[in-house]
């Protein structure tokens, strides 16, 4: 036997005699990517819960009200007259905004005082605080500049000249790439990628502890033969999964797609590798598949989270830092981004480079490790060693 | 469905002892994973807030007034300006490049502009590839600007002969005063640990428990003549007090390592932990009951574990799901626990603290009555081929 019929072995393996690879392979992350494709199917936070306490009740505060209740952003769910009544609803969480808008607010706005508005929002979610505090400027500000340019123009000027008295510096945004700041873009594409790298340890670590436990049955085959031969079809169903992955994202879901398809496949390819190999070393250290899995679930949360994918690597501090150089996934899920939403990413070949470095060496110990043991095994004397 | 103590306590003895001396990999995965996980995201999230934002200043005005606002992002601790460029070309690169992800672009003529009453636009870029940025830039800069032009308004109307408080009234009418009740820094560690925390509870939970009736099935004549239900309630009760003990020690590290808040009260957390505990530790015990052998006792609760954690509403929430994504948070009794807890760490009360415990008992009681249905049901099946092969 050489390395071609021990391939062609293996994809009888998969495909045929232990389908459960298949379905990692290939399952796993598509699955996900239509599980979180339908959870941030709506992209951003609408309809927050909202109550409001008018203490003025003049025109121009229900213009305001009017103003919130026009975004989309807020779903008024009372109008309430007392204060105690406002943080009962916020106590009970009906609603999770409320805004005040205190006595007098006209008449000091017309007179000249300023009025203030006071929104409150239950911090707890910071998704849900974040996106009541920035919309809440942007109407405000809105509101204030309208009714600022009205009082200047009562002194006088003509109405542009009061605008741009009021609003002498205005705040333009471009905002690129992820211009609607979806939760979909920004989040599914990693936790696809997540998924996959889940998928290849599972089936590559079902093939090498079948291997390990059976080591006798290939004992006059070399061991690259038999390790180039097994990984080679996990490598590329891994390339292939990440492919079918990516269309998934596009076609099903808009994701955009703006890098060029060489460098994804590059990189793709590079991570397949990579996690293969990683995955072959986990097998020979682990003696049975429930250990494998064990640990290998126990390593995706970590290996997520500092990926730098949602929590940035520029926000962590120097540990943090070095471990999450550790992850293969630090190269990848970011760079996977970078080219489908913008089109491009700086550390390209950069991250390529690593992820093939780290998968080299790791094969190379897996190969060693697949010689040791078997000569240990070959060995009259040795007992195989049996886990439960 | 009889239960004596004396087995129950023999079948707590023999779980205890597998647990400890047999496979000690039960308790290292039980205790040692939430806290390994609560360290771990303790240090990732140590900064709190997104900070030190590499910024790119495009000052196209050199005056004084431009200075002025170029001071303002350099003093605010969210923005690190990295770098002052001279053209569009060279921040279209620097932005094309990721070495800055915020461009702050000051027109010509800024501060003629201001003087002779035109209204000038300063023009923010952002690099909105990964939103914690995004939200980090929208939340600051709005108010950087904001401020900045209500001075400048302040002064052009002052030249109007206003007085200075007046005119500044006149600009800004209505200000906006924000509130951001029980998380007010806005500290992700505060948003995120206690639920990551959960969900390495949970994780360890389904990891360590896969053993509890699969490995039964295999010397099926231990445990002749002692009733299902009996060998359950022995084996749950091991795994209950440790999962309560991690997740007793997990919220304590919380507060001393990381100051997360904790504001309620724990008799409240008890109750919420015990319940969730209760309830994960039965969709384990339900995985192994039905699963063919160990293997497949500890790969199956990955269908429940992998989406559960993000399903929860503890990060996007329930009401910005659709229905599917409702329908699907609302059977999964994470669900019912993440969010509770996090209440009442950071609000001090959570709503739904008793609705929620109710729930969970309920779901683990049912899910613990259908377990010992397949369990007693296989046990019987393989007690009768045991006795075939020794007739």
């Amino acid at each position: 036997m050489n390395w071609w019929d021990i391939l062609n072995r293996e994809l009888r393996q998969i495909f045929i005699q232990d389908p459960r690879r298949f379905i990692y392979l290939f399952g796993a992350c598509a699955v996900y990517i239509l599980l979180f494709g339908l959870l941030y199917g709506t992209h951003v936070l609408s309809a927050v819960p909202l109550v409001v306490y008018d203490e003025d009740q003049t025109s121009l505060s229900r213009s305001l009200v009017q103003a919130f209740e026009d975004s989309e952003r807020y779903h008024i769910v009372a109008y309430v007259t007392s204060q105690e009544e406002m943080e009962e609803y916020l106590h009970t969480q009906k609603a999770l905004t409320t805004i005040t808008i205190p006595r007098n607010f006209s008449r000091d706005t017309k007179t000249g005082h300023s009025a203030s508005v006071l929104v409150e929002v239950n911090g707890t979610n910071l998704i849900i605080a974040n996106s009541v505090l920035s919309s809440a400027q942007e109407i405000i500000q809105a509101f204030s500049n309208n009714a600022g340019s009205k009082l200047v123009e009562s002194t006088g000027q003509m109405p542009d000249q009061a605008l741009h008295k009021v609003a002498p510096v205005t705040l333009g945004l471009r905002v690129l790439y992820n211009s609607t700041l979806s939760y979909l873009d920004f989040f599914v594409l990693g936790l696809a990628m997540a998924a996959l790298q889940q998928g290849i340890l599972l089936a590559v670590g079902a093939s090498m502890i079948s291997e390990y436990q059976n080591i006798q049955e290939l004992r006059d085959v070399p061991a690259l033969h038999i390790i180039v031969g097994k990984l080679l079809p996990y490598w590329f169903c891994g390339t292939l999964s990440f492919i079918m992955a990516l269309t998934i994202s596009t076609l099903a879901f808009d994701i955009p797609f703006k890098g060029d398809f060489a460098s994804l496949l590059a990189l793709g390819t590079a991570f397949s590798f990579t996690i293969t190999a990683f995955a072959s070393v986990l097998g020979a250290i682990c003696l049975d598949e429930v250990s494998f899995t064990q640990f290998s679930l126990a390593y995706a949360v970590p290996a997520f989270i500092f990926s730098g994918y949602t929590w940035p690597q520029h926000s962590m501090d120097t540990l943090s830092l070095a471990i999450s150089y550790i992850f293969p996934l630090t190269y990848f899920a970011d760079t996977v981004r970078a080219l489908m939403v913008s089109g491009h990413a700086s550390t390209l070949q950069q991250n390529i480079l690593i992820l093939l470095i780290i998968g080299t060496i790791l094969l190379a110990i897996s190969t060693l490790v697949y010689i040791n043991r078997r000569k240990h095994l070959s060995d009259p004397h040795h007992t195989c060693p049996h886990h439960l | 469905m009889a239960v004596s103590k004396m087995q129950l306590r023999d079948v707590i003895k023999y779980e205890l002892s597998y647990m400890f001396r047999q496979n000690p990999k039960v308790v290292l995965i039980l205790l040692g994973l939430p806290i390994l996980y609560t360290i771990l995201f303790g240090f990732v999230y140590n900064a709190n807030i997104v900070k030190n934002i590499p910024t790119l200043i495009y000052d196209q005005d050199q005056t004084p007034a431009s200075f002025a606002l170029i001071r303002s992002f350099a003093d605010s601790e969210r923005y690190t300006i990295v770098a002052q460029v001279t053209s569009q070309e060279d921040m279209e690169q620097n932005l094309y490049q990721g070495d800055a992800l915020v461009a702050v672009v000051i027109p010509p003529k800024f501060a003629q502009d201001i003087k002779l009453g035109k209204s000038s636009q300063v023009m923010i870029t952002i690099n909105t590839t990964n939103l914690m940025f995004s939200n980090a830039i929208l939340g600051s800069v709005q108010e950087i600007i904001q401020t900045f032009a209500a001075g400048i308004g302040q002064k052009s109307l002052e030249g109007l002969s206003q007085l200075p408080s007046q005119a500044l009234a006149s600009v800004a009418p209505i200000r906006l005063a924000v509130r951001v009740l029980h998380n007010p820094t806005f500290s992700y560690s505060n948003f995120m640990l206690a639920g990551l925390g959960v969900n390495g509870l949970q994780l360890a939970i389904m990891l360590a428990i896969c053993y509890i009736l699969a490995r039964e099935y295999t010397r099926i004549s231990h445990w002749r003549g002692i009733s299902a239900s009996t060998i359950m309630l022995g084996k749950l009760l091991p795994y209950w007090l440790l999962s309560m003990i991690s997740f007793a020690i997990c919220l304590f590290m919380n507060f001393i390592l990381f100051a997360v808040p904790f504001r309620g009260d724990i008799a409240s957390l008890l109750l919420i932990g015990s319940a969730f505990t209760f309830a994960i530790i039965n969709v384990g015990i339900l995985f192994s009951a039905i699963a063919p052998n160990i293997v497949y006792a500890v790969q199956l609760p990955m269908l429940y574990i992998m989406p559960a954690y993000l399903f929860s509403g503890y990060s996007w929430p329930l009401l910005a799901m659709n229905d599917f994504s409702q329908k699907l948070s609302a059977i999964l009794p994470i669900t019912y626990a993440a969010d509770t807890i996090r209440d009442i760490l950071l609000a001090g009360n959570a709503p739904s603290l008793f609705v929620n415990t109710t729930l969970l008992f309920i779901f683990g009681s049912v899910l613990f009555f259908l377990s010992a249905l397949i369990f007693s049901l296989r046990r019987k099946k393989l007690l009768h081929t045991d006795q075939e092969a020794m007739l």
